[in-house]
């Protein structure tokens, strides 16, 4: 099993995904409504769930659809909301739209068996994506790629400037829409595959590394396009390597090459070299000292007697005392009762050998056990025999043993028949107790 | 005169359905349990003394149960709570507290540890909960075998006796019938009688039942032609290898004899990870692993695209009673998980 075989589908998956995130994300970036992806993400999400609840299974198209029609309803949400003037911001609403939206797919989640579901709506199951949803993934991105391009001057005249737009007569409400809803087509599909955070890592990381270093949108588009690629490569490759899930892997990738491209950033562009390097170095000082101090202040906290959760382990302590009482009291389930067993026997057989006896726990240790007996001590054993024989409890196949194994000792039978029950086998068990008692007499 | 005489009738009618209503509940016992399993073994115990709630159903995550009121309202009227009592239910200490009912914590009269006395599989050497969700007394699912059924019923039986001495005679007559379904429906009845369930059950754990019965005979035969029930319908299951989601099946495969050489995740817990998976992959291929067993509350997805890529054969069932259509009892789950198993298995060879 090779890194190609497994990872050939979740890479390319990326790189489509990478594709029409970057650009859509330098209007997100523009728009200055970020979250907006969150609460699309989390709409859509909201529709496959409650379809579930409807009996729509997840992957199917029905499904999907009616996750569209979830995200098309949020989508004139949100064109609606956008009010010219704004008291409160867009992104407040957003936001709690968002937080609205996630909350309500718990609660509807609890009607059905998916709580593995809600962790993939956050983290999403990229290692699991097949041929077919590359396809369906890449046909979807570019035509509404392709209806982004047709109109590429509107949608961003409108992102840029919306003063403009408005003044200039077109309906901004309208193409808010027409954004909104070809946005949560493209979310709708890609947070089935990579969740809502990754998704959300995709649309900015590219985009704000491209604003930091362009203004021009074919440059902005360019430079996210080449970063998110080998970004994620590298996350794939990360996650693969070091055997990590591999959303969660690839995002935090993103921070940390962000945070190393801003610095680079913040060096090469900075007046004073020199004063720019020292700052460099000394806020990483400042981050690497904190690192360690919280890792040493985490080592230490877990030492001290606050970090266990002490009624927990109680709980689970006297469930495991309660688990031992019980344990003894089963023993009333054995067979035996070891006074009403030593009765059974005259003074030839030991009391410790009755109470090994007694203390068997089923036929074979038994059988095992009279068989030893009988060959040390044959009086002793041929005792346990007969009184195994007589014992109604006594299963079928090991009275056949019984028998055999005390036609052995005796060199007859007695007449004795293992198919019929005890009370039937009454006589035959007289003349082993005969037997018995002559055999001890002759001794003597 | 007429309005008079519907306020009479509404009347009478709230008075007969509150007899009923106490009629129905006021002298049973309530009883309440985690696992639909157990819930299962308490009825055929408690019988009609006793009514039984549970609180997982069998297509739910039994790790992994959100407090909700109704819950906790639940067991603050339970006379008795029957748990499994080692770690699989890290939520139900906490359940117990909100519920504000003394008699059913546990260590008091009210409380039942379904796993007392029972072998537990896999306990781990050194204690340790940093390797993920690893469950520190070893497995807990203990309901995936027959005989520990047994062993639940006692422990249920003992919960009962403890609150209800005067109905015990009534409890220990239903448990010994509980224990003869088991072992007639594990062994079948006539192999049964031959050796006793408790020495079957008692070679069955040891893992040494199927030698014995083809070494031993019997007029002739070796013993295993005698053999019935679950254990014969599994024979062709015996040493077979197969790979599962999560470790749920621990008992049922030491019983059976099923060999499960991987498990889709990497460790109890942790989700599968890229490169776990490949290894799983890699074992399937190179072992000829052509069934994969999982619990329906996995991704049913992710089972079948391993599946498929290694042209095994997936069986997606319910771990617990409830959990799907036509598994409603302890003995259920046995009849459909080897079911299935074994026809898989067919296919399997039959396509090979």
């Amino acid at each position: 099993m090779s890194i190609i075989e497994l990872m050939t589908v979740p890479f390319l998956e990326c790189l489509i995904l990478v594709a029409i995130h970057t650009y859509l994300g330098t209007h997100v970036l523009r728009r200055r409504v970020i979250f907006v992806d969150l609460a699309l993400a989390q709409t859509a999400a909201l529709g496959t769930t409650v379809g579930f609840v409807f009996g729509i299974m997840p992957d199917s198209l029905a499904s999907l659809i009616f996750s569209l029609v979830f995200t098309a309803i949020a989508a004139a949400i949100f064109s609606i909301t956008r009010i010219r003037g704004e008291r409160v911001p867009q992104e407040a609403v957003i936001g709690l739209f968002y937080a609205i939206m996630a909350s309500t797919a718990i609660l509807v989640v609890q009607k059905t068996n998916g709580a593995e579901h809600v962790e993939d709506i956050l983290v999403g199951s990229l290692l699991w994506v097949q041929w077919q949803d590359v396809a369906v993934a890449a046909s979807v991105y570019s035509f509404i790629g392709l209806f982004h391009f047709v109109f590429r001057e509107r949608f961003l005249l409108i992102s840029e400037n919306p003063e403009k737009a408005f003044n200039s007569g077109i309906a901004v409400r309208f193409w808010d829409f027409l954004f909104y809803l070809s946005f949560g087509f493209v979310i709708s599909f890609s947070v089935r595959v990579a969740g809502v955070l990754l998704v959300f890592v995709f649309l900015v990381a590219p985009a704000i590394m491209a604003f930091m270093i362009s203004d021009r949108l074919r440059d902005q588009l360019l430079i996210g396009w080449t970063m998110g690629t080998i970004v994620t490569v590298l996350g794939l490759y990360l996650s693969y390597s070091m055997d990590l899930p591999s959303g969660p892997t690839v995002v935090v990738f993103y921070g940390i090459v962000l945070a190393a491209g801003a610095s680079m950033l913040y060096l090469l562009r900075a007046k004073s070299k020199f004063s720019a390097l020292v700052r460099f170095a000394s806020t990483s000082a400042v981050i690497i000292v904190t690192a360690i101090a919280v890792f040493q202040f985490g080592l230490l906290l877990s030492r001290t007697g606050l970090a266990r959760s002490q009624e927990r382990i109680d709980a689970l302590a006297a469930m495991e005392s309660e688990a031992r009482a019980q344990e003894e009291k089963l023993n009333n389930f054995k067979r035996y009762r070891l006074s009403e067993l030593r009765e059974k026997f005259d003074e030839t057989v030991p009391i410790s050998t009755i109470d090994e006896f007694a203390g068997l726990h089923d036929e074979e240790e038994r059988f095992a056990f009279i068989q030893k007996t009988s060959d040390r001590k044959p009086l002793v054993g041929v005792r346990l025999l007969i009184y195994y024989l007589s014992d109604e409890e006594t299963p079928l196949f090991y009275r056949v043993e019984a028998l055999d194994l005390l036609r052995d000792k005796t060199g007859q039978d007695f007449g004795y028949i293992p198919e019929l029950d005890v009370r039937q086998n009454q006589e035959a068990i007289a003349r082993m107790r005969e037997h018995i008692l002559s055999d001890s007499k002759k001794r003597k | 005169m007429r309005r008079k005489k519907i306020i009479f009738t509404v009347f009478l009618w709230h008075v007969i359905l509150l007899i009923i209503a106490s009629g129905a509940a006021a002298d049973k016992l309530k009883v309440v349990v985690t696992n639909s399993a157990y819930a299962s073994i308490a009825e055929y115990v408690g019988g009609d003394k006793i009514t039984v709630s549970y609180i997982v159903r069998g297509n739910q995550d039994p790790h992994i149960v959100r407090p909700k009121p109704s819950l906790a309202v639940d067991l603050a009227k339970a006379d008795l709570f029957v748990a499994t009592g080692l770690d699989l239910e890290m939520w139900a200490p906490s359940l117990v507290d909100m519920s504000n009912n003394p008699d059913i914590r546990s260590g008091q009269k009210g409380f039942v540890s379904a796993s007392a006395g029972m072998d537990i599989l896999e306990q781990p050497v050194t204690i340790s909960r940093a390797e993920g969700d690893v469950h520190i007394y070893g497995n807990p699912h203990i309901h995936t075998s027959p005989l520990n059924g047994k062993t639940i019923a006692e422990n249920i039986y003992t919960g009962l006796k403890k609150i209800d001495p005067a109905n015990s005679d009534y409890y220990l007559s239903n448990l010994n019938r509980f224990i003869q379904e088991i072992d007639h429906r594990t062994f079948g009845v006539e192999l049964t009688k031959m050796i006793g369930g408790e020495t079957l059950s008692a070679l069955a754990r040891r893992g040494k039942l199927i030698d014995f019965l083809k070494k031993k005979q019997y007029k002739n035969r070796p013993l295993v032609d005698f053999l019935g029930g679950w254990m014969k319908k599994a024979l062709p299951l015996y040493g077979k290898k197969v790979v599962t989601y999560h470790k749920n099946w621990g008992y049922f495969a030491g019983l059976f004899g099923v060999n499960v050489v991987d498990y889709m995740e990497p460790k109890p817990g942790i989700p599968p990870t890229p490169g776990h998976i490949a290894s799983v992959i890699e074992t399937m291929r190179n072992q000829n692993i052509k069934v994969m067993l999982a619990a329906n509350y996995f991704d049913v997805g992710k089972v079948q695209q391993v599946a498929k890529r290694v042209g095994a054969i997936p069986v997606i069932v319910a771990l617990a009673p409830g959990g799907e259509k036509n598994m409603n009892s302890f003995f259920d789950q046995f009849d459909i998980w080897i079911d299935r198993l074994v026809k898989a298995f067919e296919k399997a060879g039959s396509d090979g």
